[in-house]
């Protein structure tokens, strides 16, 4: 399964920001917040949570085909965002999911602001700071050459030359690549400094008084499952489950597992 | 047509390290000593250049062996009071990574005065691979320079005492600029590029355009630059508000003259070590310039462009015969006859320009060549360069 981003179905226009987004599944709310890499409908994972919940999967501003507002610069500006996406959509009881910068992104909101929001999932999160100041707690993703990233991002470095269909680019559509140049550099903008965290964010964590679930793959070389497992320490009401042979990207890695976990989690 | 001594004080001769010469490569591989002994002979051909009625040009660059020079406000002050007559030219100053441009305003005014009115101050935005060594993001690094650009001619052109700045990217509380320029209003301001909208932006500042290396590119940077700089002030781009940087040498024979030519040139591959990931920051270029390098390049590799040449065909700037590389700008060599003819021919071929920056040392030159060639330089091939008419 390809996971190289895909124009998403429907449009919204939020703060006078236009984004694309995707629907599918009935049921209670489940809004998905995506890595640099994105999201598309076919996604497995998406396909399974789609029986039990409505998911909404938006592509950041920034990424995608979603507007980058020229006062954006921080992941607090998408924080406010989402808070804003859902009040606009009236989004209630809210399963709230995030992969990496998404997870970072779900923190930040959870920290502000949980009154729409359930129950908080967090899957291989960046966003706190953890380590002495001459450790880099996140590897730094743009300091690997493209032609690395299936080895970067996931435990079987096949799954992940699929993932980027096969890194062919010669043979993709221009959109395709765009998208993909267009979600590095909003990457770039939100995570160059500092490299994968907010410094203020670790001591805001005990407000989030929901059940958050922080999954980890078993071989995560963008952040450690030390990592993760901080990250637990910290939430007040968390639950740390690392997933096998998944590296930084579990829901596409191990989709089943990835889905099947949120689900057990917010029976 | 002016002339610029220009040198990346590489550390070199630099041999036994064959990985990227770029961000990584471990500072062990210097010795402070021959550090040393290169700065001093690089500022001795500038001072040599300054007896011989040559401008001088430093640049700077970070984390990399290809240049001994962390900041042009360093070596401008030594320069400023070690030349006597030259001009100097900061290309430049990498404002990009520099997160408190009213110390760059004051820097730079304190160089101006020490040299009684010498300096031209060009800001660059940094190589590709520069933003590595900084905490600025390559993303909207443009609109960061725009507002330093801005910042640094008001804290330089304001002489009544402090003002507020609270802009997108710098703020300041009291910003009084001290000491003031020597030149009225304030040093002429020069920017590098290498691209149509680099050369627009400078033409509607009326600010000197220059860039470097680039062959036939030149040609269209040089035509955006006219045709904005016509359109927005009414009248045609003199010469003088374009610049071009190559390579040069000459000697007394030809055959001494490639025998430099070939000392110079590996100095021209060296700028292909470069990490890929390196030569590629997201945001340093649009994403749409992106797609094409992506989809050129195999499995994910971004493709750098090829450099246009004046026939179309590619320029290998390790194998292509020394005729072509002056013929496209890269590396000029010759007896002072030869090369008077190289450097007409090609600022004729792009259209014209009024500042030659030529790079008469680097790599495995000794330094008694880049004198002598210094001399001949001074002596045979400047004076009939200022006679060239103006085309523009």
């Amino acid at each position: 399964m390809g996971y190289m981003h895909r124009p998403l179905p429907l449009k919204a226009e939020i703060d006078g920001i236009k984004i694309e987004y995707l629907e599918i599944g009935e049921g209670r709310p489940l809004l998905y917040l995506h890595p640099v890499d994105g999201v598309h409908e076919q996604l497995p994972f998406l396909q399974r949570l789609k029986s039990k919940f409505r998911v909404i999967a938006p592509s950041h501003p920034g990424f995608g085909a979603s507007e980058l507002p020229g006062r954006f610069s921080a992941v607090d500006d998408l924080a406010y965002f989402y808070l804003d996406l859902m009040d606009a959509m009236n989004l209630r009881d809210v399963v709230l999911v995030g992969s990496s910068l998404g997870g970072w992104i779900a923190s930040e909101i959870a920290t502000k602001c949980c009154s729409r929001v359930s129950h908080l999932v967090l899957a291989g999160s960046l966003g706190c700071k953890f380590g002495d100041r001459e450790t880099q707690d996140v590897a730094d993703y743009f300091a690997v050459a493209i032609p690395d990233l299936p080895n970067f991002l996931f435990h079987d470095r096949e799954a992940g030359l699929a993932a980027f269909n096969n890194l062919d680019f010669e043979s993709m559509s221009d959109e395709e690549i765009l998208y993909f140049t267009r979600n590095r550099e909003a990457f770039a903008l939100f995570n160059w400094n500092p490299n994968g965290y907010n410094p203020k964010l670790k001591a805001r964590l005990h407000r989030i008084g929901v059940p958050a679930l922080v999954l980890w793959g078993d071989n995560d070389r963008v952040v450690p499952e030390s990592y993760g497992r901080a990250y637990a320490a910290v939430l007040p009401k968390a639950k740390f489950e690392v997933i096998p042979g998944s590296g930084h990207y579990p829901h596409v890695e191990k989709p089943e597992a990835f889905a099947d976990a949120i689900i057990s989690f917010t029976r | 047509m002016r002339a610029w001594h220009f040198s990346e004080q590489a550390y070199t001769p630099f041999t036994d390290y064959a990985g990227p010469i770029r961000l990584t490569v471990p500072s062990s591989v210097l010795d402070p000593a021959k550090v040393r002994e290169i700065k001093n002979l690089r500022f001795e051909e500038w001072l040599v250049s300054d007896d011989l009625g040559m401008d001088i040009m430093v640049n700077e660059h970070h984390a990399t062996t290809n240049t001994m020079g962390p900041s042009v406000l360093q070596d401008l002050g030594a320069l400023a009071r070690q030349t006597k007559k030259a001009r100097l030219l900061s290309l430049g100053c990498l404002i990009t990574n520099r997160t408190d441009p009213l110390r760059v305003a004051e820097e730079f005014a304190t160089i101006d005065v020490l040299s009684e009115g010498r300096l031209d101050l060009g800001l660059v935005r940094g190589a590709n691979w520069e933003p590595f060594a900084s905490s600025v993001t390559p993303v909207r690094a443009r609109e960061r320079y725009e507002e330093a650009f801005d910042f640094i001619v008001k804290a330089m052109t304001t002489h009544t005492g402090p003002f507020t700045w609270e802009g997108e990217f710098f703020q300041y509380r009291m910003v009084n600029c001290f000491p003031r320029p020597w030149q009225i209003p304030m040093p002429p301001m020069w920017i590098p590029g290498h691209s149509t909208d680099s050369a627009r932006w400078a033409a509607r500042k009326k600010i000197v355009f220059a860039t470097f290396l680039c062959g036939y590119l030149a040609k269209i940077l040089f035509a955006a630059y006219r045709d904005e700089y016509h359109k927005v002030h009414g009248e045609p781009a003199p010469d003088d508000r374009l610049a071009y940087l190559t390579v040069l040498t000459t000697a007394h024979s030809e055959a001494q003259a490639t025998e430099r030519a070939n000392a110079l040139r590996p100095y021209l591959a060296s700028l292909e070590r470069i990490q890929p990931w390196a030569a590629s920051p997201p945001g340093y270029q649009p994403p749409a310039a992106y797609v094409q390098a992506l989809r050129k390049g195999k499995n994910g590799t971004i493709r750098s462009p090829s450099i246009p040449t004046n026939d179309g065909k590619p320029l290998d700037v390790r194998n292509s015969p020394l005729d072509y590389m002056a013929a496209n700008g890269m590396l000029m060599s010759g007896t002072p006859d030869q090369v008077v003819a190289q450097i007409d021919t090609f600022r004729q071929g792009v259209g014209g320009f009024g500042h030659l920056l030529f790079m008469p040392q680097c790599h495995l030159i000794e330094h008694r060549d880049v004198l002598d060639s210094l001399k001949l330089f001074a002596a045979e091939i400047y004076p009939r360069m200022k006679e060239f008419k103006a085309l523009n």
